[in-house]
């Protein structure tokens, strides 16, 4: 998937646990496994929202386009 | 009453599919002594009558007790709240293609033993054959959705 979901970055920076993190957004632990190994398909604007003031961060620093062929 | 969940009719009816197995399997098995006894006591001659009842009602029967399996299958899923799966639409494509030999021996068997019920219960397994695959198709398309659904965070 092209679009990445740079979560662990802003969590070292804010020296959050996934646990923690999962609760403030008010997704479970699976779902936001699923977000940082960039198995999701798509993300809610909802979750986007809870995720920057979680993190205290803007959309853009979460997210990243990698084409084709550039990911890992 | 409940439709699903615990002490629901769905529950109810992957019980009664199981017994029905039972039943269906006992009865296929005795069938060749419980048909010579139903024409000894109408009084029908002929052995060639009695060997397309024969042949008619182990292929039905036998495609009965795979359909019944395969349906039990599916309200399993169903009870256990993840009906909309690739092996719900799987079972379904599978239900769809046993109906086809029971058509086919109802139909073929009226030849031998005309009867308007007999070609009515062809038609009927055709048009079931052809509900349940599109019906499986259906659930491919839900189990698709539903996929797309649970990887949106």
């Amino acid at each position: 998937m092209p679009i990445i979901i740079n979560i662990d970055v802003m969590m070292a920076r804010r020296k959050m646990s996934a646990s923690e993190l999962a609760e403030r957004v008010g997704i479970t632990p699976a779902n936001l496994s699923i977000l940082k190994n960039n198995r999701a398909r798509a993300i809610r604007f909802s979750t986007l929202e809870a995720l920057c003031r979680a993190l205290d961060c803007q959309p853009g620093e979460l997210l990243e386009y990698r084409p084709y062929g550039e990911e890992d | 009453m409940k439709i699903l969940g615990e002490g629901s009719l769905c529950r109810l009816m992957e019980r009664f599919c199981g017994l029905l197995m039972i039943a269906g399997g006992l009865f296929l098995v005795g069938l060749p002594w419980i048909l010579r006894f139903y024409f000894n006591f109408k009084g029908h001659a002929g052995m060639t009558l009695y060997v397309t009842m024969l042949v008619v009602l182990y292929v039905s029967g036998l495609c009965g007790m795979l359909i019944l399996w395969q349906g039990k299958q599916i309200l399993r899923n169903i009870n256990a709240s993840d009906p909309f799966t690739g092996d719900t639409a799987q079972r379904m494509r599978r239900i769809a293609l046993l109906c086809l030999p029971v058509a086919a021996v109802y139909l073929l068997a009226t030849i031998l033993m005309p009867s308007m019920l007999v070609v009515l219960v062809g038609i009927v397994f055709l048009f079931l054959a052809a509900l349940a695959a599109i019906l499986a198709e259906v659930f491919l398309q839900a189990a698709r959705f539903k996929q797309e659904n649970d990887l949106t965070i």
